[in-house]
């Protein structure tokens, strides 16, 4: 390991960690307040239609017919604000090395020094794989923060919201496998982005329509969303191991292959 | 021993040829021009030797070691400046050697913090706030800090202005002298006269030129101007082509060795005659045009 590498992309990664840690801290922060204060009407209103409960529904993953406080916690996880914060960390910081490099024309730099594309390519993972736990701890952080400043006494238990911090790490790693996948070949960045942002919506589209829509629910095992399900852990409390093992498993494959790729590749700037 | 080597080296993209078949040698200690247009293959040749590409036939080695499969260690003893050189916004000079003192886990602060100095450059400054010319000072210390065997530099002094550019080569002499090989690729013969010793001229992918400076002056065209004391009728000989002439005064170009001249002036009843300084400049453009007329034929 080149510690002048891990420098360099801890350098490059600090910025956009930061500003997605502290939005995921703020989010989940002032959801966890609110929670309190929403939760009294929410089971009397919301549940009563047909509507509510088919969006909440198709937001979690999972049929929703009672109201306990795991599903607020759960709605806070799979907010569109928190996967959208989540997701632009995942892409951005996995599509900087090549691509976003070769379109500016740095790597002539990088790799003008005396360290292989492999070395370039783990600093990179490396940094990634911390920065985005250190994005989803801030996001546990704000949750638990803000439980605690709201008093409630009836959140969450630590160990599922740890649970649940950890499967979103790995969706995490797996969006950004597939970023990184796609950056190996590319010379623009924004050809990079292009096909992970795809894959995230058509996954959210799948995972929308699934709980009422026959045909989507049989390929929801190939929406990556279908690997994260907050409310059924905080509902059953189980860790969700297998999912967990199945988005590691998909980002170690794709980071192989874009190691691969990058290896072989010509770089080509200007 | 040659620190440079190119075996019959090509690059192709698709139906284009890039580079077709280089040979090149360059030997440690020398400093070396690599001349071409644009768009002849230097830069190529550069980002092949560098490993940044994959050769389509031959191989480059440098330092000794095979550019693509084991470009780390060839890069070792390598210092590199980019064509088009790029840099992340937050790069001073200071943080920029503290980080390749990191990379190349050698200490070379120092040495980078007073070449800096000797360039004029602020080493606070980041790279965001930079003119061109800065960025390519910045550029040139982090190729240069480490004291490489090989510097491999690629228009250095484009975006530099005339003094940093006589300080540049006062610096690229004084590391000639100190045994560094430097390769300095350039699109004007202007830059590297008077400081390289060697010289490859690549037209469209190809080398058309691979001589000391001293054989290219031999063969460059001077001017020449005879003065004859009677009438001088007939054809002038091969190596003189005129742009001017009446019967007692021929002006042109010397289009061979001096001796040549000399000989047959010794002939010719002549009352005067003036020759120029050798022109190299005239002699690459004729490489360059070469291309035209080729196509043209």
């Amino acid at each position: 390991m080149n510690l002048g590498l891990l420098h360099r992309a801890a350098r490059e990664a600090l910025g956009l960690s930061l500003l997605c840690g502290l939005g995921l801290f703020l989010f989940q922060g002032l959801f966890a307040l609110l929670t309190p204060i929403l939760a009294e009407d929410f089971s009397a209103q919301f549940l009563k239609t047909r509507m509510s409960r088919f969006f909440l529904s198709a937001m979690l993953g999972a049929e929703i017919d009672s109201v306990g406080p795991g599903l607020f916690a759960a709605i806070a996880w799979a907010h569109p604000i928190q996967l959208t914060l989540i997701f632009t960390h995942a892409i951005a910081s996995a599509t900087r090395v090549p691509a976003a490099e070769v379109e500016r024309g740095t790597i002539d730099l990088l790799l003008g020094w005396p360290v292989s594309r492999l070395q370039v390519l783990t600093a990179e993972l490396c940094v990634f794989a911390l920065s985005s736990a250190f994005v989803v701890l801030a996001a546990l952080a704000g949750a638990r923060f803000g439980l605690w400043i709201s008093g409630a006494s009836n959140g969450p238990p630590l160990a599922q919201s740890c649970a649940v911090a950890l499967n979103l790490h790995a969706l995490c790693l797996a969006i950004g496998g597939l970023a990184w996948l796609c950056s190996a070949g590319a010379e623009r960045r924004g050809r990079a982005i292009a096909t992970p942002v795809v894959v995230v919506l058509v996954s959210m589209l799948i995972n929308f329509l699934a709980p009422v829509w026959e045909p989507a629910k049989a390929l929801s095992f190939l929406s990556v969303l279908h690997y994260f399900q907050p409310f059924a852990t905080f509902a059953g409390g189980a860790w969700p191991f297998g999912a967990i093992a199945a988005l590691l498993g998909f980002a170690f494959t794709a980071c192989l292959f874009a190691a691969l790729w990058f290896r072989r590749r010509d770089l080509r700037t200007g | 021993m040659d620190l440079v080597i190119t075996e019959q080296l090509a690059k192709r993209y698709g139906a284009r040829t890039a580079l077709a078949g280089l040979d090149l040698r360059v030997p440690e200690g020398s400093l070396f021009g690599f001349l071409g247009p644009n768009g002849a293959g230097k830069s190529t040749t550069l980002r092949l030797l560098l490993g940044f590409l994959r050769p389509s036939a031959g191989r480059a080695l440098l330092c000794g070691f095979d550019a693509w499969r084991d470009g780390k260690r060839a890069r070792a003893e390598v210092g590199y400046l980019p064509g088009e050189l790029r840099l992340p916004g937050w790069m001073s000079a200071a943080s920029g050697l503290a980080l390749v003192e990191r990379v190349r886990k050698r200490a070379l602060v120092r040495r980078g913090l007073e070449l800096a100095e000797r360039l004029g450059l602020d080493a606070q400054v980041r790279a965001r706030q930079m003119s061109s010319g800065m960025r390519q000072k910045l550029g040139l210390v982090l190729a240069l800090a480490h004291e490489p065997r090989l510097l491999v530099l690629d228009e250095p002094s484009s975006a530099l202005d005339p003094l940093v550019q006589l300080e540049l080569q006062a610096i690229l002499r004084e590391r000639s002298q100190a045994g560094t090989t430097i390769l300095f690729s350039s699109h004007s013969l202007a830059e590297v006269d008077g400081l390289c010793e060697r010289v490859a001229i690549l037209r469209e992918g190809r080398l058309v030129a691979h001589e000391s400076l001293a054989t290219l002056r031999a063969l460059a065209p001077r001017h020449v101007v005879l003065r004859f004391e009677k009438p001088r009728v007939g054809e002038p000989p091969e190596f003189l082509e005129l742009e001017t002439r009446t019967p007692t005064l021929w002006r042109g170009e010397l289009c061979g060795p001096v001796q040549e001249l000399l000989r047959w002036a010794a002939k010719e009843s002549i009352a005067d005659l003036s020759l120029g300084e050798a022109d190299l400049e005239s002699l690459f453009h004729r490489h360059y045009r070469g291309a035209a007329s080729e196509a043209r034929a």
